[in-house]
């Protein structure tokens, strides 16, 4: 059996209730790291509601549900001079499309051995925090209130258009910079093409 | 083995903080608890946002919740309030609010229509049809196995009494013939 | 090309000698070397192969998605680099560490290993080949080591070094520009097509700011999506009396997205040229 069955199985037993430990400590790592164990267990539950005849919605909130969660409390607004609206200094409104997946490879580990230690400036310190977690649509200005407005539904969506519209002008206009000219092309995704 | 028992291990962990946990628990139960809301707000963009409202809120109450009913009940009360407050609210805004129209409003970003809107698709008779066929097709050892499971609501144990094999193999031919249903359903929605 | 940084010894700014070289090449193989392979690229849940052939002849490469739809179409590139920053000028943004490297498509390596000196920037993890300097893997990371991509050559062939032309950078005037960039971060190219776009680096990292004008009847606000290592934000604001959509795209923080938009500014004479 294959490491990724071997998930699936445990996967199977906590959907019965009948895991010991040791399966759900396994899905729960796989559901937090790979995408795919994710889908998995979405995807046996919709055709499990399907088949008992249990009325559903395709829907996925889930990553709006987990970025809520953890960043509720954490909202600190600053004002823009400019722009004359709040922009929150932690990460907002972002999402990750298309599944998000930490590669295989270096960890935790792969920057340690160097100098100079890494100093958060401006409110970076929760993009750390949110790479590599999933992240779903935030509330802007507001710790109170857990759904995203219609603005910030609106904008998301502005923004992965504009992903799409522009990923090959952004891959001419920045191929040149790069150590590898290639890799901003190959990084167009299908659908701008 | 009821529902209760199934989300016991989830709530559980759940409870202490495990935020991983609660999310199984809203990949597992989000369509059915917007469905439930879409039988009180017609938009879908709205039963997003109430759905989510009601998980974040089922999430802070969780400490509270003692199981003496199964966590899908608690869960669905917590929804359907949520949804009639949503409504309530709703009806006392300004009308100045009210007004605005989504359509004209999403129109004010130019480009916006070639995006794909939220899927709102109701996942209905054609995901069971496919499902059903799906496991009439399976070998009978693994169709006996699933069906004693998820019809019957047999544990394991009783299973293997049925079936006159270890717990271990039932174990291993429920986890098979659900991923064989899957990977049926896959390929079949695929190729539409 | 702009020099940004003058120095050029080494003690200046704290790299060996050595170390400076490596640099140095491994930011401008790419802009001499012609070479043809395959390219893994993962980032997302995605994972492709792309074959490539960087040749000579008029600065122009070729690419095909090889895990793409069967006669995926060959795509063009431009070979031609434009060095913003060396290994001096990056020294005061990122570390430096080189170690010896895992062979990549059975080619001895360097591991040369690059750690942002703030959150406002990725790391990169790169082995480069030992004789033409080229990157053959590279890993992008977050300062704390969460990868966010990665790529490399399944197998390659390098041929002899020529010489490619440096394009001269274009400065043509533009309706905006960028005030305060986020440190290290300085405007290095203007483009007016399709909308007016801004590209920025820090000499490693880039991204462009496309400027486009918006619907009257759109709100501000503010959203972003992340795909890999790539960002894209986007904001709409009013200036110059009328609503303005800015999208940052580049393979940056999402806090670093932001701050690039916060520098945008209406230029106040036409023609003028970047403040920053």
């Amino acid at each position: 059996m294959t490491a990724a069955d071997t998930v699936k199985e445990s996967m199977s037993a906590v959907m019965d209730g009948e895991a010991n430990e040791m399966d759900l400590a396994r899905v729960l790592r796989a559901a937090a790291e790979e995408p795919s164990s994710r889908s998995d267990w979405l995807r046996h539950h919709q055709q499990r509601a399907a088949l008992l005849g249990q009325a559903q919605v395709k829907i996925d909130i889930s990553q709006r549900v987990q970025m809520a969660l953890k960043d509720n409390a954490k909202q600190h607004n600053r004002r823009h001079p400019m722009t004359g609206f709040a922009v929150a200094a932690s990460v907002t409104l972002a999402v990750v499309f298309g599944g998000q997946q930490l590669l295989n490879g270096p960890s935790a580990d792969v920057f340690k051995q160097l100098p100079g230690g890494v100093v958060p400036i401006q409110g970076a310190a929760p993009v750390q925090a949110s790479y590599g977690a999933p992240i779903a649509a935030q509330p802007m200005n507001t710790s109170s209130r857990s759904a995203p407005t219609r603005n910030q539904v609106l904008y998301e969506q502005l923004a992965r258009e504009r992903f799409y519209r522009y990923s090959t002008e952004h891959a001419q206009a920045t191929a040149a910079l790069q150590p590898n000219h290639l890799i901003p092309y190959a990084r167009i995704p299908e659908r701008a093409k | 083995m009821t529902a209760r028992e199934t989300d016991q291990q989830l709530v559980k962990r759940a409870q202490r903080g495990d935020t991983r946990a609660f999310d199984l628990l809203v990949l597992k139960y989000q369509g059915r608890i917007a469905a439930l809301i879409s039988r009180y707000i017609n938009n879908s963009a709205e039963v997003e946002d109430v759905a989510q409202e009601a998980f974040i809120k089922a999430f802070r109450a969780l400490p509270k919740f003692r199981g003496e009913s199964a966590f899908y009940t608690w869960l669905y009360r917590i929804a359907a309030n949520a949804a009639k407050n949503h409504l309530v609210a709703r009806g006392r805004r300004p009308t100045s609010d009210a007004d605005v129209d989504d359509a004209e409003y999403f129109d004010a970003a130019e480009g916006l229509r070639d995006t794909e809107s939220p899927e709102d698709t109701l996942l209905g008779d054609e995901l069971a049809d496919v499902v059903r066929s799906a496991l009439e097709d399976l070998p009978e050892e693994l169709r006996m196995a699933l069906t004693l499971r998820e019809f019957d609501g047999l544990s394991y144990e009783e299973i293997a009494e049925v079936m006159e094999c270890p717990v271990g193999t039932v174990r291993s031919r429920i986890f098979r013939a659900r991923d064989a249903v899957d990977i049926r359903v896959r390929a079949q929605l695929r190729g539409e | 090309m702009i020099a940004l940084c003058s120095g050029t010894a080494g003690a200046s700014c704290g790299l060996s000698a050595d170390n400076e070289q490596l640099i140095n090449a491994m930011l401008q193989a790419a802009d001499t070397t012609a070479y043809s392979g395959t390219i893994l690229l993962e980032h997302n849940s995605e994972r492709q192969f792309v074959s490539v052939n960087a040749s000579r002849e008029g600065g122009k490469g070729s690419l095909r998605r090889l895990t793409s739809r069967a006669n995926a179409p060959t795509e063009h590139f431009s070979t031609v680099g434009m060095r913003t920053a060396d290994a001096c000028a990056l020294a005061a943004r990122y570390g430096f560490e080189i170690q010896q490297g895992q062979p990549v498509a059975g080619r001895s390596t360097q591991r040369l290993t690059i750690k942002p000196r703030d959150t406002l920037r990725f790391g990169y993890v790169i082995e480069v080949d030992d004789i033409s300097a080229l990157p053959l893997r590279v890993i992008t990371a977050t300062p704390d080591g969460q990868v966010l991509e990665r790529y490399e050559f399944a197998d390659i062939t390098i041929a002899a070094e020529s010489d490619w032309p440096t394009p001269p950078l274009t400065r043509v005037p533009g309706r905006f520009l960028m005030a305060s960039l986020p440190p290290g971060f300085t405007v290095v190219a203007r483009r007016m097509t399709p909308v007016e776009t801004l590209i920025v680096s820090d000499g490693f990292a880039a991204a462009s700011v496309f400027i486009e004008p918006a619907a009257d009847k759109l709100p501000d606000g503010e959203g972003a999506v992340l795909h890999g290592s790539t960002v894209s934000y986007t904001r709409g604001l009013s200036m110059l009396g009328q609503q303005v959509l800015v999208t940052v795209l580049g393979e940056i923080p999402l806090t670093t997205a932001r701050l690039v938009a916060d520098a945008v500014r209406p230029a106040p004479l036409p023609g003028e040229i970047d403040a920053d």
